[in-house]
């Protein structure tokens, strides 16, 4: 090849090399940061991560977002310190690769504007979120899928409405529990919670669409009849517990049922 | 307390389950089966084995699946039909297991001949069945959605044991029969080694695979079942 491409050819690969890889950083800071932190908008469940990389050295960083738990444990004393500005609620672990949190970081450190995307940046402000609380309900029962994999609310809460049957027992009934915020709480300070979302955080637009949900929940509570399914339960699980047993004993109704010493057995007890 | 129930526990049974069966296995093998009394007693055993080992194997693997794969069986419960399908069916395998453990406990009371048979460790192995099957229904029932939340909730601290950092926040969280349930998973994996349950360890896989076995008598058979005059001509009812 003429050495007069070589040049360009480089430049061309490394320029892109370099937008590609800050496009990832704002793809990968949407999906495990954005949740809790904001750069340069205040603090939320984590604190603002603007100027993070000049205040903290890289390999504190790197520490710190693969397990803040372990830095804590440590002693460390400025992991310690914003563990308890923030209510004691440990930033959960991330298993991304160093080459991904480089890029997070490269991402916060630019201010959060990736290079070649100012234009969708600019969208994304000024679209005005509305939430939904149709929405809500879906992520509710499960029928709409969290972005990050959690599992529906149903899983573990019921609610009184007619529009959602079946919902768990094992953690408290959210009908009339709505107060501002109440996903986010519940999200970061309950142990349950924090086990099934630590990993795979809510994103802000599904908490403000479950917020509304239970708002509208807990308001229209005079206008719910919803049926009990208790006793169904039973009853279902009894029904595939006779099935089942029929099945078996058709499936081995050539079974030997009585023992070839029985007789002997039985002659035995009786001159005894 | 919970450190001991939820961390301390589940590594020393998981130990002495290691060493033990290991052990076990080398110094004494015809010990190592389920000791069958069907010899004894086979018309109760019938009943029960069959409901008993169906219900615990499917809800065995269920645990299973739910520990490995989570976000599948999360996203299989997305459709409330499906989670009802999979908690009606798992419940009424339950309800399966508890059949056939009090046919089987019945039996082992009511037999004579089995109690010649019948070991203290035996009655370990009832009673902490009993209470493993007891306390799992209860969950399922008072507490339900049990696979939702086995797979969100419980599959972390699990993963959390396996990877040496162990999490029990959510754990001690969870009501009591859960606990319960838990805690005498781990009890019945530490027994392994020092009851019948070492048969689990040594299922005959080879059985599928080998090739038939031919039984040759040494007499003519048609000649003495078709006999008029010989008594032992008279077929066996039962075979």
């Amino acid at each position: 090849m003429d050495m007069k491409y070589l040049t360009p050819l480089i430049a061309t690969f490394l320029f892109l090399t370099v937008a590609v890889s800050a496009q990832d950083g704002a793809a990968l800071f949407n999906k495990h940061c954005k949740a809790c932190h904001t750069i340069g908008g205040g603090n939320k469940v984590g604190p603002d991560l603007a100027g993070i990389t000049s205040k903290k050295d890289f390999d504190w960083l790197v520490k710190f977002v693969k397990s803040s738990k372990d830095l804590i444990a440590s002693g460390d004393p400025d992991a310690v310190a914003i563990f308890e500005e923030f209510k004691k609620t440990p930033m959960p672990s991330h298993s991304n690769s160093v080459a991904e949190i480089k890029a997070m970081l490269d991402y916060i450190a630019s201010g959060g504007v990736s290079p070649g995307g100012p234009e969708i940046e600019k969208k994304e402000m000024s679209m005005v979120f509305e939430p939904d609380a149709e929405k809500g309900r879906k992520l509710f029962t499960g029928e709409l899928a969290f972005a990050n994999g959690g599992p529906g609310c149903i899983a573990c809460h019921s609610v009184r409405r007619n529009d959602v049957s079946f919902g768990g027992l094992l953690a408290m009934d959210l009908s009339v529990s709505y107060k501002e915020n109440i996903v986010e709480t519940m999200e970061t300070s309950m142990p349950a919670m924090i086990n099934s979302y630590g990993n795979s955080p809510l994103a802000v637009d599904e908490r403000a669409n479950l917020d509304l949900f239970l708002k509208i929940t807990k308001e229209d509570q005079l206008y719910q009849s919803p049926g009990q399914f208790n006793g169904m339960f039973f009853l279902f699980g009894f029904i595939v517990f006779v099935f089942i047993l029929i099945i078996i004993h058709i499936f081995w109704r050539t079974n030997k049922k009585i023992g070839v010493l029985d007789n002997i057995f039985k002659r035995q007890i009786r001159t005894q | 307390m919970s450190d001991f129930f939820f961390i301390g526990l589940p590594y020393g049974s998981i130990v002495i389950m290691v060493i033990g069966t290991i052990y076990r296995y080398r110094s004494s093998q015809f010990g190592y089966s389920s000791l069958s009394s069907q010899f004894l007693e086979s018309n109760n055993l019938y009943k029960g084995i069959r409901p008993f080992h169906w219900g615990i194997i499917f809800l065995f693997f269920g645990h299973l699946v739910a520990f490995l794969f989570p976000r599948s069986v999360l996203i299989w419960n997305g459709d409330i039909l499906r989670l009802l399908i999979i908690e009606i069916t798992a419940f009424g395998f339950g309800l399966l297991t508890l059949w056939g453990l009090i046919i089987l406990i019945i039996r082992r009371v009511q037999t004579k001949r089995i109690h010649a048979v019948t070991s203290r460790m035996d009655v370990v192995v009832y009673i902490i069945l009993l209470v493993q099957v007891i306390t799992g229904l209860f969950s399922a029932y008072l507490y339900r959605w049990g696979t939702s939340w086995f797979a969100s909730v419980m599959s972390p601290y699990l993963k959390s044991l396996f990877i040496f950092s162990p999490d029990t926040a959510a754990l001690q969280a969870m009501p009591l029969w859960v606990q319960i349930h838990v805690v005498s998973a781990f009890t019945m994996l530490a027994l392994i080694p020092f009851t019948r349950f070492v048969h689990i360890l040594v299922y005959p896989l080879l059985y599928f695979f080998r090739s038939y076995q031919r039984v040759v008598w040494n007499w003519d058979k048609n000649k003495i079942r078709n006999s008029s005059k010989m008594n032992v001509g008279k077929p066996p009812e039962n075979n």
